[in-house]
């Protein structure tokens, strides 16, 4: 009850007219960049940060919630119309929904994403809703020593389960440590690695991190590597209303994909990349038509779709609760708070309640907003997709000039934008994830604080972090998500005839 | 060890930062105040983990396992641009936003081999003073306005 009349509170907060202007800015925004190839939700959070400073914090996360709600809707347009997805988590939408555009069944595909993303967004939000004040209630009773080890355990999932290599998770999460550590140290007031510079005193900054690798490193990749990305957009055929049999074959898929994505996205593993897999896999195996997969089942859109929308907001549950960013857009989000000095935690429900639960009603409303924006729009916002895109990436390039130079005024922060980029440039080439770089960077600085208090608090006892029973279990959990995929290797290799391992 | 030349290249880089950070770490002053933690433990730990992963990865590259090579990128494409956010970089004061926007906007669009060039320039300039006049003007970020710095 204490949660329902404090989600009532929000709703008070979100229904405001000026919050409500900020979520449908917010949601237009979102599902542009998420239509829009080459511009996702974190670059366009990090592009929006220097201008909100100005605004109240209340209405700044609403807005950001529209844009990360709306990039989720958007991102199913292009995967289906153009086979481009928008982000990592509609690649499996590009898959079956590009084929049924081509097959004349575009306005289903749209349609089964939009209701889908409706459906399972309203049911995430519930179970954030609820799920929130039992993870604050658990999370007050946390010390610096779980901290550290739930931190540790992001660390290790972030970066070594999802992604193709283990290894090139774990040096993107390094090279994140690594930016993080330059700056004062937060301690003891030490510079360290500012080179005698004085604007790295206050650290890199989040945003040119975050412009550098999305704006300016996948331009460099995408002019240079795919150059000839012939964007043919499927036209829209078919009626925007999906048919009786269409409705009856995607209800359950939604119901699934949420039951996927809500829980998954909201552990510490987060990202929406696996449960958007599993649905699609759990899909085919119980569709009545498996020989349709591959060749445009519905099924396949609205699974993925929904576990996809459901997953970004199960991400916010340990993004509010824990202070735990668990994918590029939840770091951008908490360098956010940092920036209005707010800090992501049990306290946040706390001490701004307005914010936190005007933030969550807003998703409420967004969703909504987001249905009717996308839905009977939909050939509207196609035409996005005719941009050119020697202009499109044009365009970013000069976004990224204003969103670098745009935190401190500052000219040494574009050449530190352009060597940035150079970075992500490398790591597009060569496939490293970027999402551990900014978990590692945002989140780096708060794990090392909470280690050494927990071992200041424990006068330099280490074995604080074995006797308490919470971060003894935690420690435990990261030990298992490091040591299975190499166990399940080794049964595997023992069951199987031997043959040469696939280079990894 | 042509096929992995890449690899090995990322590989050095690594281990260097770790070995950079470790170096780096030596030159922080102030222990611990007490028993626990001082400021120069972390860096060392990531440095040593960064030491060891890049190392990890050149024992792969050794022994021919590490990841594939690459296609081959455009080199073209990859000079028009670079050498449009270097040149929007150092005339970003003295010319302003907008200008120096243009110049970014017409080399990374023939990057993506967009051949008009007039038109480019009309875009970006465009695109340059409307963002310069709504972020400056009207949502109050401080850009150089270069020749626009009127008052």
């Amino acid at each position: 009850m204490e949660t329902l009349a404090a989600l009532a509170h929000g709703f008070g907060v979100a229904l405001t007219p000026i919050n409500l202007v900020f979520a449908f800015v917010g949601a237009v925004l979102g599902t542009t960049v998420g239509i829009l190839p080459g511009v996702g939700p974190a670059l366009t959070v990090a592009l929006l940060l220097p201008v909100t400073y100005n605004l109240a914090p209340t209405a700044s996360f609403i807005m950001f919630a529209g844009v990360y709600y709306g990039a989720m809707y958007g991102g199913s347009t292009t995967s289906i119309l153009i086979n481009t997805p928008g982000e990592s988590a509609s690649i499996i939408t590009a898959v079956e929904g590009y084929q049924m555009a081509r097959r004349g069944r575009g306005a289903a595909a749209l349609a089964t994403a939009a209701v889908g993303s409706f459906v399972a967004g309203t049911l995430a939000t519930i179970g954030l809703t609820f799920l929130a004040p039992l993870l604050v209630s658990v999370a007050l009773s946390f010390g610096p020593a779980e901290y550290f080890c739930l931190m540790l355990l992001a660390f290790t999932t972030v970066s070594a389960v999802l992604g193709e290599s283990r290894l090139r998770g774990i040096m993107s999460l390094l090279l994140g440590l690594a930016l993080g550590l330059v700056g004062i140290d937060t301690q003891t007031g030490q510079a360290r690695f500012t080179f005698g510079i004085p604007a790295l005193l206050d650290g890199v900054g989040m945003v040119l991190v975050v412009v550098g690798l999305f704006a300016v490193g996948e331009t460099l990749y995408v002019a240079s590597h795919e150059s000839d990305g012939g964007t043919e957009v499927a036209p829209i055929r078919g009626s925007v209303w999906m048919t009786r049999e269409e409705w009856r074959r995607s209800w359950k898929p939604w119901l699934r994909g949420t039951l996927l994505g809500f829980p998954i996205g909201a552990l510490p593993a987060g990202g929406a990349e696996i449960p958007t897999f599993l649905s699609y896999l759990t899909e085919k195996r119980l569709s009545a038509h498996p020989e349709e997969f591959g060749k445009g089942a519905i099924e396949g859109v609205a699974g993925p779709e929904a576990a996809n929308n459901a997953a970004a907001a199960g991400v916010l549950a340990p993004l509010l609760t824990l202070g735990l960013p668990t994918s590029a857009t939840a770091a951008i989000l908490l360098a956010a708070f940092q920036g209005y000095g707010l800090q992501p935690g049990p306290l946040l429900f706390e001490r701004s309640p307005d914010l936190v639960w005007g933030v969550i009603a807003s998703l409420y409303i967004g969703n909504v907003m987001l249905l009717i924006l996308n839905l009977p729009l939909a050939p509207l916002w196609v035409r996005l997709l005719a941009i050119p895109r020697p202009w499109l990436y044009g365009g970013i390039m000069v976004f990224a000039l204003l969103g670098a130079y745009a935190v401190n005024g500052s000219t040494a922060d574009l050449v530190i934008l352009v060597v940035i980029g150079l970075l992500g440039y490398v790591m597009r080439v060569y496939d490293f994830p970027v999402a551990p770089v900014l978990v590692g960077m945002i989140l780096g600085p708060l794990a090392e604080q909470q280690l050494r208090r927990a071992l200041a608090i424990s006068r330099g006892d280490p074995s604080v972090f074995l006797t308490r029973p919470i971060a003894a279990g935690l420690l435990a959990v990261t030990a298992a998500v490091l040591v299975a995929p190499a166990l399940v290797k080794l049964l595997r290799r023992g069951l199987t005839p031997r043959h040469t391992p696939p280079a990894p | 060890m042509r096929a992995s030349g890449g690899a090995f290249a990322v590989a050095v880089g690594v281990v260097g930062l770790g070995l950079f950070l470790l170096l780096g770490a030596r030159g922080i002053a102030g222990d611990a105040p007490y028993a626990g933690v001082g400021p120069r433990a972390f860096p060392i730990l990531v440095g040593g983990a960064l030491v060891l992963a890049g190392g990890a990865l050149l024992l792969r590259v050794l022994r021919g396992r590490a990841f594939p090579e690459p296609p081959r990128a455009e080199r073209p494409a990859l000079a028009w641009i670079l050498s449009g956010l270097i040149l929007a970089v150092l005339l970003f004061q003295p010319l302003g936003f907008a200008p120096s926007a243009a110049i970014a906007f017409v080399l990374t669009a023939r990057g993506f081999g967009a051949r008009r060039w007039g038109r480019g320039l009309v875009l970006g300039l465009a695109l340059g003073l409307a963002v310069y006049l709504v972020f400056s003007r009207a949502l109050g970020v401080s850009l150089p306005g270069g020749p626009l710095d009127w008052r």
